[in-house]
């Protein structure tokens, strides 16, 4: 008996050490974390801000929506945007990069007035963050799984 | 199907032995209500003092207005200080026993009118739905038995031409009657004039006594208008300005009544059958913003086919202490109405881009809509249905009568609204090029509510010729659905929808109410009347004191996040106790009318959205209304002047907007030359200046004027 019990333990614990399934990315993945600022001088925090990262079909490119986002601290609106960005990696995790590109909003329509610049970043299960400047705003992102 | 039937009875030889019948033996319903006053108006007394339409009745009835603006929809109804500008009708109106379904129907010119009763005060036990404050009930007359033929031709100022045709024939009475007027208002943007009228009815009315127990009586009424009007001004700086306005405003309708009443006496009971299949269809074109900027329109088309069915039951025994009367009534209409609102350029500026972009910070740009006109589509399914039962006893003790009455009345409605907008627009700064954007606001609202309408009423007889009574009675008015305010909601939505679109979320968010917000409620009425009336003949007299509260009352509102609608809500409670007096007197060729209506209606809650008005008065209903006449006639000539008094009355809730109170003259002059009568009448021939209506849209203040002198000339022959 006890040599079946430590059979079924070492099945159990084979199991466990198996590799888990690969992340599928294109079905759009949560994080919430900070999104900063800079303006003026000074760094402006925006917390538990939600951001998805949407990898397309072929792997190539990526949507990154950030949602209720605030410049600056007396602006009397947020905003929903996505960031199109351009994705190399594997399914482990991957880093993208964007330039001299326009944001749209999730609907579709276009942000022109925030054109983004020198966007780097990386995403994997367990964390998303990127850098870029939006507009006239520095701004980053580091958020972890929703 | 109905119409066939009956032209196919009609057309039956009448059998020998029947006896043909004026009218009715008895009316379908009591025509003196037990604890309520009565002004009754013989056909005599109609055509002395031009009576032709419901709207010639102020002041002649006590306490009841029918200012005559806008056009034949906008039959507003004031009576006893209480009333509204929009949906139902304080008043029931009644042609021949058949219910008016519409009140887009009131306004109707109609054909050979034997007689009118207004019966004062809440008739809800007995009439149900909308007789809040009163019933006014319209007799035709009934075929002559005898050929008779009698042309009428009439002309005046404003090209007035009114033509009539009777014919009476056995059985049958037809009518036909035409009218036309160029208009008393000039719209000086447009160089024309902004109210000219032309309109026809018909009606046939078939009476038989078919057997000893059965009668049948039919009428069919029908007419067909196309008008102008709205023909407002705007009021600036204390100057009324002329109507100026650069978009159509007309009015188009068929109306159709096909009702038929049986009447069976048999030897225990007596039983009265009211059955009727109403239609109408009507078009209204209207330029909101009534100036000549081209802002916004509206058109509002109906189409709203219904039926009606009563039977009323009484035992045909006359007991010494109890006279019952039952009566089971239902009702279905269905209205399909279109009602698009187009904003055109400038009210695309003012009222959509001027707005949002106060809302929008510069950092994010400027919203533009591009487009020359957009329109919001609405369309509604509006099915109403009613069923109720009603019992009233009157029991006679010596002198006293006792008088006890219920009804139960149930009345359901659903809305079916399916709503849509596009637009293209643009944030400047943020998009290189214009992005439709399309928004779609449907869905089903339903609704049954039932009422119950008690009545308790006691009058003394004990003296001669001398009726004194006293009631408590309830009205009520259907509730229903703000189908006006849909257009307001889209713009809201239209707004809203586009930030989301470009994923920018205002912290000022604009609010707006939902659809579930615009149905509202029954408004509910107790009446307590004390009454004295005496009545010898050729001489009558009557006064009333009433008191009256209002519950749930109907009024108009603004509700949160709308820029320019009202809506109509259950949203508060109001008073109103006053005095009716009457007086009438003929002797030889001498008869005096004398009629005098005064009521303090005030709010007693009343908070708007913006303002609080309780203590104020009700607008739009005058606190006097007064009428003074006197005719005489000699052998062949007639002569009768009268006076008409109304007002003061508030413009708004307010009260900082008031009409002072106004008198009017007119005047009849007739003489008779063989078959022949010729007649001079004048209205307003005082040339009294005053307001008809007024109303506030946008933040600018509008009036009406009421109609000048008018002189027709007109001739009426007896041709058979």
């Amino acid at each position: 008996m006890k040599k079946f019990f430590c059979l079924i333990s070492l099945i159990g614990l084979m199991a466990c050490q198996k590799p888990s399934a690969p992340i599928d990315y294109t079905v759009g993945l949560h994080y919430v974390g900070s999104v900063w600022v800079e303006y003026n001088g000074e760094t402006y925090e925006n917390k538990d801000i939600e951001v998805s990262f949407t990898l397309s079909d072929d792997g190539k490119s990526a949507d990154i929506q950030i949602n209720g986002i605030r410049f600056v601290p007396q602006m009397p609106v947020t905003v929903d945007t996505v960031l199109p960005v351009t994705v190399s990696g594997n399914g482990e995790g991957y880093t993208f990069t964007a330039h001299n590109v326009y944001p749209h909003s999730p609907a579709g329509a276009e942000q022109n007035k925030y054109i983004i610049n020198n966007l780097s970043g990386m995403v994997s299960e367990g964390m998303l963050s990127f850098s870029l400047k939006f507009g006239a705003y520095p701004t980053s992102f580091t958020g972890f799984p929703k | 199907m109905l119409g066939g039937l009956i032209i196919a009875l009609s057309l039956l030889k009448a059998p020998i032995d029947t006896v043909l019948v004026p009218a009715f033996a008895t009316a379908a319903k009591e025509e003196t209500p037990a604890g309520a006053a009565v002004t009754a108006l013989s056909s005599a007394q109609l055509r002395q003092f031009g009576v032709n339409n419901p709207k010639d009745l102020p002041a002649l009835v006590p306490g009841i207005h029918l200012p005559d603006y806008g056009a034949s929809l906008t039959s507003s109804i004031y009576v006893r200080g209480f009333g509204s500008r929009m949906e139902n009708p304080v008043m029931g109106l009644y042609v021949d026993d058949f219910p008016i379904l519409d009140k887009n129907s009131y306004d109707l010119d109609y054909l050979d009118i034997a007689s009118i009763r207004f019966l004062h005060g809440p008739q809800g036990t007995a009439y149900g739905r909308n007789a809040l404050f009163g019933v006014l009930s319209v007799r035709t007359e009934a075929p002559a038995g005898e050929e008779r033929l009698r042309a009428r031709l009439e002309g005046g100022l404003a090209h007035h031409v009114r033509a009539q045709l009777s014919w009476h024939h056995g059985e049958h009475a037809f009518s036909a009657g035409y009218r036309h007027a160029r208009g008393w208002f000039r719209n000086e943007y447009k160089d024309a004039w902004a109210d000219p009228y032309n309109g026809g009815q018909l009606r046939w009315r078939w009476d038989r006594r078919l057997s000893e127990r059965w009668q049948i009586s039919h009428l069919l009424q029908a007419g067909l208008s196309a008008e102008g009007g709205f023909a407002y001004g705007l009021w600036e700086d204390g100057v009324q300005q002329p109507v100026r306005y650069n978009d159509e405003g007309s009015y188009r309708r068929i109306t159709v009544l096909e009702g038929v009443k049986l009447h069976y006496q048999g030897e225990k009971l007596q039983v009265d059958g009211i059955a009727s299949l109403q239609f109408l269809a009507d078009r209204m074109r209207m330029d909101q913003d009534y100036t000549p900027s081209s802002i916004f329109t509206l058109q509002q088309s109906q189409l709203s086919p219904g039926a009606t069915v009563e039977i009323i039951a009484r035992p045909s025994k006359v007991y010494e202490h109890w006279k019952p009367v039952s009566g089971l009534f239902a009702f279905f209409k269905y209205t399909r109405m279109e009602a698009p609102v187009l904003f055109k350029r400038d009210g695309i500026q003012t009222l959509i881009l001027d707005n949002a972009n106060r809302g929008i910070p510069e950092s994010i740009g400027t919203l533009d809509i591009p487009d020359t006109a957009f329109p919001i589509q609405s369309n509604f399914d509006i099915p109403v249905w009613n069923v109720a039962l009603y019992h009233e006893s009157h029991f006679p003790v010596g002198a006293w009568q006792f008088t006890a009455g219920l009804r139960l009345d149930y009345e359901g409605a659903a809305m079916t609204y399916d709503c849509t907008a596009s637009l293209n627009y643009q944030l400047l700064g943020m998009m290189s090029a214009p992005r439709l954007f399309t928004d779609r606001y449907h869905g089903t609202l339903s609704h049954g509510i039932p009422v119950f309408l008690p009545k308790l009423a006691v009058e003394y007889r004990g003296l001669p010729d001398t009726r004194i009574y006293t009631s408590a009675t309830k009205g009520y008015r259907a509730g229903g659905f703000n189908t006006q305010i849909f257009s307001d909601i889209l713009q809201n939505r239209l707004m809203n929808g586009m930030m989301a679109d470009l994923g920018v979320h205002l912290d000022s968010g604009s609010t707006s109410i939902g659809a579930d917000r615009t149905e509202y409620q029954p408004e509910e009425a107790w009446n307590f009347e004390l009454g004295i009336q005496y009545r010898r003949e050729g001489f009558s007299a009557g006064a009333n004191a009433f008191y009256i509260s209002a519950l749930r009352q109907q009024l108009t509102v603004f509700p949160p996040g709308m820029s320019t609608g009202r809506m109509m809500t259950n949203a508060g409670k109001s008073r109103s106790y006053g005095v009716e007096a009457q007086l009438m007197y003929r002797k030889g060729g001498f008869q005096g009318h004398a009629s005098w209506g005064w009521n303090n209606a005030r709010f007693t809650e009343y908070t708007d959205g913006t303002a609080d008005y309780a203590g104020k008065r009700i607008p739009y209903s005058p606190a006097h209304t007064l009428f003074v006449g006197a005719a005489y006639q000699w052998s062949k000539v007639s002569l009768q002047a009268h006076l008409r008094g109304t007002g003061p009355i508030a413009w708004n809730e307010e009260n900082t907007r008031t009409e002072p109170f106004y008198l009017t003259v007119g005047a009849r002059a007739g003489v008779t030359v063989g078959r022949m009568l010729l007649y001079l009448e004048g209205d307003n021939l005082s040339g009294t200046q005053y307001r008809a209506f007024y109303f506030k849209s946008m933040g600018k203040e509008f009036f009406q004027l009421g109609k000048p002198l008018s002189l027709k000339l007109g001739i009426q022959i007896d041709i058979i």
